[in-house]
């Protein structure tokens, strides 16, 4: 019986049965059982072979030897014990049907012992003096591993004269590559029978080959006893870009062998060649981020792909705070770096790859024309619409209500693409930016929250420290204001300040020791002190014991009175003392509701009250033509005690004059102070505040205040997208000067506009109130509800106007 | 060359505006006179000059100083006479303060007081146009006027091409039954014989929702614009003054007239009755008022205005 066992592109193998020979054919035998299992293990899995091999051994497929093991033991055993032999032709032989290779031999009708030497099947009875030679096989290569080997390994075969004598002087080694004949080495049979040949490679479509060899003595084969599986010592990997065709650098193949696997990374022409770390079989695959699509050659020694280098999305500039937290965006401020310095409103987001950031153009994971997936989620806590937050640079963008999603495309060479954001300038708006390499866009995400940012010097002087301004800084950070300090000033007396900023601090009622008045008299002065290196948002917050305004041009007035026994009485002088006295009175708030004097004018530091003359009216007599100056200790003045009045007492001629009769004139000049003044933002350069030292809350609170005005609170002209109608409680005047809030007063007497709103600090505690206290704030120190959403739509971005 | 009342050069009202002060001050207080006084240079080269210094003095009894607050409720007020516009405002800042105090005992009657002032007229009226024309500066003190003063601007560029404000039509419209009418009524004052303003007003109103503040007028004015009808209209700007202001309270209205103008200029005629409570913004806190008006170089007032809240009436 003969069953066809395999047939290939340049040859056949057919299964016979020992009893069935091919005429002219050689029945070769196996020498042993184990190595014609191992040849036979080629066709293991192969459907058609089995199906042979049961043919042949007649074997019942319901039996036990379903088993292809054992069904393959069974067949060796067969092509052993001379049941079975493999008759091979080639195809140009089939077609010819001339058949080739060595004679059939005449082999043992019995089986014989596997462990018996290979005894020719053609091998003819000799005469007994010269017993046949019967030559044993042995084959070793470099480096084997088993029955496995690298190609260019050096083959060494050997035969050994095992019994009887070598009659013909030479012999044949025959090495086969995959059963064809590749080499032949004629050698001697006199002395070390061998032959050295170096493995061929492997070739590209190959994976391996198997490398088998022959002896061939007067005409008798011996087939070897082993058989070597050869492999390339390093495969070639190629990894092409799924979507462009370009070599992709850098791509992570994974070869693996015996359950270790090696990483292969390709280098700039998009391959590697990747040394086996043994001769076995291998497999390639890629673990992530590297995936390979397609293998547009998926065996053999040279492989190559469609790969992609899936990675995850990233913010290259601004990069993800870490640990992770909202960008704070001073969006007042000038950018440096496109807003990714978290200045300015306008931010130039710059994403790509993960990790490209770092890596220089050759060496990024992004390529060119990668779409990022971007979804941007605006937050608004502001009614302010100009500038209104918006993304642009997406393409496909689309726009749902306060969600905008799109992509980006990477740049040449995987360089970052740019989102384009417009915050806005309210604070406390928030924006979330996500990225990703799928619509999710879920990679990472950027959040940023809108702040303003003002920056104060403090110049105090030396004699007085600078109170605590924790409670304006909360209540700045209410409304997304941070309020920094980058310098402090101390100025002392002997700076060489202006006559009269320095005096006793009794004088005006304060504790002993040098204090500052400053005022519009004096604050040039003062404010030139300014470092406004942070223009247009820097702030100097001037600090001075007590304020009182001068004027610019010196306050100052000429009373003249007459004074005579008609029209006054006699008064105690100095007063409160037992002494009376010829005196003119006046309380200087007669020349103005808010003015006040003291005995050394804080305008040059002088006596207040100066030429002063008297003058006689008596128009004969004695007294007749007399006039005279006043001296200075006839003038009293105390501000504490008895505020505001100026007292003189009439010298002696003059008061003579006046017990006669007389009527004596008074002429003086006075100078005098508008005042008290808790605080200021100077009229033209609103950033100029000048404070006076209060109580710690009540100077926080007056420093908000003006700040509050400076910035925009209960403005007359709300940001864009606001109405004063969502304040509901500013109001103008009505016993204050320029617009406040009223918020928490009743809303009768706030909606009616009759009514004066002085004296509400009990109800009215929005630091926008307009009244406070030296001693004791009647604010709470914070904007109130209304309020804060106006001052967080203002731009802020310029407090010098 | 001196002028005004300061005797203060022309260059001195910017290099030296405080050289005659003391002396100014000396004078006045010595004399019998009374009252606001104010001085401003003649002309102003807008090449050389960015500013508009106004100097002043005034001498008052103390009672009369303790009366009118002047720090506080001095009002100035520039009427550009080319455009007719009127522009008003405070004549010193008042500060973030204490409400103004009463003098603790009253005021001597023996006694005066004598001093000067000085302010620059542009920082106090921010929306005043700097280019060629004439000013007219007024000073307001409650019922008080300093006498005006005429400053006239000039530039080398030569005359002035600002437009004048366009007005197209009466404002505030005629009411339904209620003022604004713009027609002649029987309580209507008689047209001035020549140009001018006649105005006179409720004395003393009662200050309630359902009050009204009637303020009734004539005038004899230069056309501004004519309506699309033709009618000739006037600008006029109403200024109340009173210490319950922080800021003199302003509006201007325009008056339609019977007339037709046959260029602007033209004297027109016409009358008016408004209701300050309709205005916008016109002050609802008790307390006396003193209303003015303005027309370029015409002036009426000031007509005093009681705002008298009803828990204030005598029982009935």
């Amino acid at each position: 019986m003969k069953q066809l066992l395999s047939i290939d592109a340049y040859r056949e193998l057919t299964l016979c049965s020992w009893d069935d020979p091919v005429p002219g054919a050689e029945r070769v035998r196996f020498s042993s059982p184990a190595f014609a299992e191992s040849w036979l293990r080629r066709f293991a899995g192969d459907p058609w072979a089995e199906a042979a091999l049961r043919a042949v051994l007649d074997v019942d497929p319901s039996r036990a030897l379903d088993d292809p093991d054992a069904l393959l033991r069974v067949a060796a055993e067969g092509l052993c014990y001379k049941r079975l032999y493999v008759y091979e032709r080639s195809l140009a032989e089939r077609f010819t049907d001339a058949p080739v290779g060595p004679k059939e031999p005449d082999g043992p009708d019995e089986p014989v012992d596997p462990d018996e030497p290979i005894e020719p099947s053609n091998a003819k009875p000799t005469p007994a003096v010269v017993p046949p030679a019967r030559w044993e096989l042995e084959a070793v290569v470099e480096g084997e591993v088993g029955d496995d080997c690298f190609e260019g390994s050096a083959l060494r075969l050997r035969a050994r004269l095992r019994d009887g004598t070598a009659r013909a002087p030479t012999a044949t080694f025959t090495v086969l590559r995959d059963g064809a004949r590749v080499a032949d080495g004629a050698v001697s049979t006199s002395g070390d029978v061998s032959f050295t040949w170096q493995i061929a490679l492997v070739a590209e479509a190959e994976a391996s080959w198997t490398l088998e060899f022959r002896f061939t003595y007067e005409g008798d084969v011996y087939t070897g006893n082993r058989a070597f599986v050869v492999w390339p010592r390093s495969v070639r990997l190629r990894g092409l870009h799924a979507r462009t065709g370009k070599p992709v650098k850098g791509f992570r193949f994974t070869v693996a062998q015996g359950g270790a696997a090696q990483p292969a990374d390709t280098g700039d022409d998009g391959a590697v060649d990747h040394a086996l770390a043994k001769p076995a079989p291998f497999e390639v695959s890629s673990e992530a981020p590297f995936v390979v699509l397609e293998w547009t050659r998926a065996t053999g020694r040279v492989r190559e792909a469609r790969v992609e280098r899936k990675y995850k999305a990233a913010f290259h500039n601004p990069a993800k705070p870490t640990p992770d937290k909202a960008i704070e965006q001073r969006v007042n401020l000038a950018t440096k770096d496109r807003g990714c310095d978290g200045l300015g409103s306008k931010v130039s987001v710059r994403v790509g790859a993960a990790g490209d950031a770092a890596r220089a153009a050759g060496d990024r994971v992004g390529v060119q024309g990668d779409a990022l997936f971007v979804k941007v989620l605006f937050t608004r806590a502001s009614k302010r619409n100009s500038p209104l937050p918006a993304a642009s640079g997406l393409s496909d963008a689309k726009v749902v209500g306060a969600l905008t999603t799109g992509k980006v495309t990477l740049g040449a060479q995987g360089e970052a693409a740019v989102i384009e954001l417009e915050l806005g300038v309210a604070g406390g708006d928030q924006c979330a930016v996500s990225v990703g390499v799928t619509p999710e866009a879920n990679d990472e995400t950027l959040t940023f929250v809108n702040w303003r940012a003002l920056f104060y010097q403090a110049t105090r002087p030396s004699t007085m420290s600078l109170p605590s301004l924790a409670r304006i800084t909360t209540c700045l950070e209410e409304v997304h204001v941070r309020y920094d300090t980058y310098k402090e000033l101390a100025f002392t007396e002997a700076d060489g300040p202006p006559a009269g900023a320095w005096f006793d601090g009794p004088m005006m009622g304060l504790p002993a020791g040098r204090c500052v008045c400053i005022g519009d008299h004096n604050k040039a002065h003062f404010h030139s002190k300014f470092d406004d290196a942070k223009n247009p948002v820097g702030v100097h917050v001037l600090l001075c014991h007590t304020q009182f305004d001068g004027g610019a041009t010196a306050h100052r007035s000429t009373p003249a009175d007459t004074l005579s026994k008609t029209t006054h009485v006699k008064v105690p002088f100095p007063p409160g003392s037992a002494t009376t006295a010829w005196c003119h009175e006046l309380d200087i708030t007669t020349v103005n509701g808010q003015a006040n004097v003291f005995p050394k004018a804080i305008q040059d530091g002088a006596d207040a009250v100066r030429s002063a003359t008297w003058t006689s009216l008596a128009a004969a007599g004695p007294h007749a033509g007399k006039s005279g100056a006043v001296p200075a200790d006839h003038v009293h003045i105390d501000w504490v005690s008895n505020t505001n009045v100026v007292t003189i007492k009439m010298p002696a001629d003059a008061a003579a004059a006046i017990d006669a009769g007389a009527s004596v004139r008074l002429n003086y000049t006075v100078l005098w102070a508008l005042g008290e003044f808790l605080g200021e933002s100077d009229g033209t350069r609103p950033n100029l505040q000048l404070i006076a030292q209060l109580a710690n809350d009540s100077t926080n609170d007056v420093m908000a205040h003006e700040l509050g005005h400076t910035i925009g609170a209960v403005l007359k002209a709300p940001a864009p997208g606001l109405t004063a109608g969502d304040h509901g409680w500013k109001y103008t005047g009505r016993g204050h000067q320029g617009p406040h809030c009223a918020f928490g007063a009743d809303a009768a007497v706030f909606n009616d506009a009759t009514k004066n709103l002085t004296g509400l600090g009990a109800k009215c505690k929005c630091i926008m109130y307009g009244e406070n206290s030296k001693v004791a704030s009647v604010s709470n120190g914070r904007f109130c509800e209304k309020c804060r959403p106006f001052l967080d739509a203002q731009a802020v971005d310029d407090i010098t106007k | 060359m001196t002028s005004g009342v300061m005797g203060l050069t022309a260059d001195e009202f910017w290099t030296d505006p405080d050289r005659t002060r003391d002396e100014a001050a000396e004078l006045a207080s010595r004399s019998d006179w009374r009252g606001y006084a104010i001085d401003a240079p003649l002309v102003i080269d807008l090449a050389r000059r960015d500013t508009l210094p106004v100097v002043g003095v005034r001498s008052l009894s103390a009672v009369d100083c303790a009366l009118h607050d002047f720090q506080r409720n001095a009002v100035v007020v520039a009427a550009r006479l080319e455009s007719a516009e009127v522009f008003v405002g405070r004549a010193f800042e008042l500060k973030y303060a204490r409400p103004s105090q009463r003098p603790r005992r009253p005021p001597p009657v023996t006694v005066t007081i004598t001093d000067t002032f000085s302010f620059e007229l542009r920082a106090r009226l921010p929306g005043l146009p700097w280019g060629p024309g004439t000013l007219r500066v007024y000073l307001l003190v409650h019922d008080r006027m300093a006498e005006p003063i005429e400053a006239r601007l000039v530039a080398p560029a030569g005359p002035d091409l600002r437009a004048a404000p366009v007005y197209e039509a009466a404002w505030p419209p005629p009411g339904d039954g209620r003022p604004p009418t713009y027609e002649r009524t029987a309580a209507s004052p008689a047209v001035p014989a020549a140009p001018g303003i006649s105005m006179v007003a409720d004395r003393v109103v009662l200050n309630n929702d359902r009050a009204w503040c009637v303020v009734q007028g004539s005038f004899r004015l230069p056309a501004q614009a004519a309506s699309e009808s033709g009618a000739a209209l006037v600008p006029l700007t109403l200024v109340l003054t009173g210490a319950a202001l922080t800021d003199p309270w302003t509006c201007t209205v325009v008056l339609p007239s019977g007339d037709v103008a046959r260029a602007p200029g033209e004297l027109v005629t016409g009358c008016f009755t408004l209701d300050l409570f309709t205005l916008p913004g016109a002050p609802r806190e008790p307390g006396t008022y003193h209303l003015w008006a303005f027309a370029g170089a015409y002036i009426a007032g000031p007509e005093p205005v009681a705002l008298v809240p009803e828990e204030r009436l005598a029982p009935a």
